[in-house]
């Protein structure tokens, strides 16, 4: 190899080694253009297994920019609508009328799910990534499924029963906790209130889990 | 010229061999370049799962590429965790622990080797702490009834407490390394791993983890504490010490990776009787719950042996301080004082 091949040579290394990676990104499928704080895509379902590996999919050949992603699964216990569910920026993005990348995908995920139809004891999958402020929802699960969803920002005081009882929970200025509860440990009443993604409470004689999201 | 010629040659030769260890540098340089970028890119879901387990909320959380084999991890850790409880709760009647607090008086109870293992464990920290860690606490533990959901609700008698305490001895077991038996030399001990299981299935469940292959994760299992790897965002977990008296705020905060947070305080299980606090941790010479602290705290990646220690500290205050002198510890006192050593102090520092 004379001097001229292998500058050419190492050169083409050398900007593969800068272009490649970019590349490879440029050829994913669809992006967001704007700045996203917070997103959600959640979908209720009887195929829990493949709206997971759908939605991994979806992420994972999406450019969504720097951040990762919670993942949270519950079953639900009633005969519902499934459907599919995405929220960007805290609104409900209406992706069945819109032509664009991401709405065809997403379309194109919930049509292979078999959505929206009615199914009996359904699975809650969840995917999403906030800015770590505070919620405006709190999710109550009974027994692992969830039987309540609490708008956080209005306060109000909220009972729920369990084998043990009675359980007063207490929604104020988005902050959330257990002011009672019938049993003799009380653990959930010891438990900080919560208000941020991923905070939880837990009152195990009645079953009950209260977590923000 | 015969001579300049082969000179000339010999540089030729000299130039490829040099050009060729640069094209394979800058080759290697690409390929670590790719793959770091690669790395960065990467996009890593965070997921929990929780369960009811050994009288407490087993909650797991992971950091992983894959939803789906982060969910079978932290399913598999639990598992494991269950498989324990069966095992070493007495308060299952199926448990090999039952079986064994029920026949080892009457005849050597051949036992699994784990079981065999952490009773022989056990029997060597309550030799070095002098009986203050001691398995034989079952009539005790049976007794105040915190464990078994049922609390004592009235005043505790003295008397039952003193005869309870006529059970409690480790030295009461009798281990058989030659055909791996148990048997009780007194009717009436029992044994409650209670101290001690929690620990061992915390060390368990990180190992069913990383050798499922994720190194990113959380567990807590009601208070103790192991910390892998790092959180999504790449930073360190970050645990807190409960102030014990304030379930609404915390202490201290600090960050820890690859390491387990145990911790044993009197907010756990506790009754309050005439304005009196009674809790689940007992000093096993008097019988009683230890008044020495509120809480305790050890900094430890050998869970099992961190739960031992938590309670020592927290029963005996700083008096086997020679055994965990090198590990960051904190505790609060009886007085709702700090006590602190200089790595722990060092640890909330950074923090700050």
């Amino acid at each position: 190899m004379d001097r001229r091949n292998f500058i050419k040579a190492s050169g083409l290394f050398m900007a593969a080694g800068v272009l490649l990676p970019k590349a490879v990104k440029s050829m994913s499928n669809f992006h967001f253009n704007d700045g996203i704080e917070n997103f959600s895509l959640e979908v209720i379902t009887g195929k829990s297994d493949y709206a997971v590996k759908l939605l991994e999919e979806f992420i994972k050949e999406g450019n969504f920019g720097k951040g990762n992603f919670n993942y949270s699964e519950y079953p639900v216990s009633s005969n519902i609508m499934g459907d599919l569910v995405f929220i960007k920026n805290n609104e409900l993005i209406n992706y069945t009328k819109s032509a664009d990348d991401i709405s065809l995908k997403l379309k194109e995920i919930r049509n292979k799910l078999e959505l929206p139809s009615i199914i009996t004891n359904p699975v809650r999958v969840r995917l999403y990534r906030n800015s770590g402020k505070e919620v405006d929802k709190i999710m109550v699960a009974q027994n692992g499924k969830i039987i309540s969803r609490i708008d956080s920002t209005k306060s109000n005081i909220h009972t729920f029963y369990g084998k043990s009882g009675k359980l007063i929970f207490e929604v104020n200025s988005g902050t959330a906790r257990v002011k009672d509860v019938e049993c003799k440990h009380k653990i959930c009443k010891q438990m900080s209130s919560i208000k941020k993604p991923g905070d939880y409470i837990t009152c195990i004689p009645n079953g009950l889990q209260i977590f923000a999201e | 010229m015969d001579y300049k010629y082969s000179q000339n040659r010999k540089n030729i030769l000299f130039v490829k061999s040099v050009m060729k260890t640069v094209m394979i540098l800058l080759l290697f340089i690409t390929l670590f370049y790719f793959n770091a970028n690669a790395q960065d890119d990467e996009i890593k879901f965070e997921m929990s799962a929780s369960k009811y387990l050994m009288g407490t909320e087993f909650v797991i959380t992971v950091v992983h590429t894959s939803i789906d084999s982060g969910k079978k991890a932290m399913y598999y850790a639990l598992r494991e965790v269950k498989r324990i409880e069966n095992v070493m709760s007495n308060y299952r009647d199926s448990s090999e622990i039952s079986y064994v607090n029920k026949n080892a008086f009457l005849k050597p109870v051949k036992v699994s080797s784990e079981l065999f293992g952490i009773i022989e464990r056990s029997i060597s920290y309550s030799k070095r702490f002098d009986g203050y860690f001691d398995i034989t606490v079952g009539p005790l533990t049976n007794y105040w009834g915190f464990n078994s959901d049922h609390p004592i609700q009235t005043e505790p008698d003295k008397n039952k407490i003193k005869e309870c305490l006529e059970f409690v001895d480790y030295k009461y077991i009798k281990l058989n390394y030659e055909d791996s038996t148990i048997s009780f030399t007194k009717n009436g001990v029992g044994i409650d791993l209670g101290g001690i299981a929690k620990g061992y299935a915390l060390d368990r469940a990180v190992e069913v983890l990383r050798k499922r292959g994720v190194n990113d994760f959380l567990i807590n299992g009601g208070g103790d504490i192991y910390a892998s790897g790092r959180k999504a965002d790449g930073k360190k977990w970050v645990v807190g010490i409960k102030d014990p008296r304030n379930n609404e705020a915390l202490l201290e905060v600090f960050e820890v990776e690859n390491t387990g947070v145990l911790t044993s305080g009197d907010y756990e299980r506790f009754e309050i009787i005439n304005g009196k606090r009674y809790h689940h941790i007992f000093n096993s010479k008097t019988g009683f719950p230890s008044e020495t602290s509120q809480s305790a705290t050890v900094i430890l990646n050998n869970c099992e042996y961190g739960v031992v220690l938590s309670k020592i500290l927290f029963i005996t205050g700083t008096e086997y301080i020679k055994y965990f002198e090198d590990l960051p510890y904190y505790q609060i006192t009886g007085n709702s004082e700090k006590q602190l050593n200089v790595q722990m102090k060092n640890m909330i520092d950074i923090r700050k």
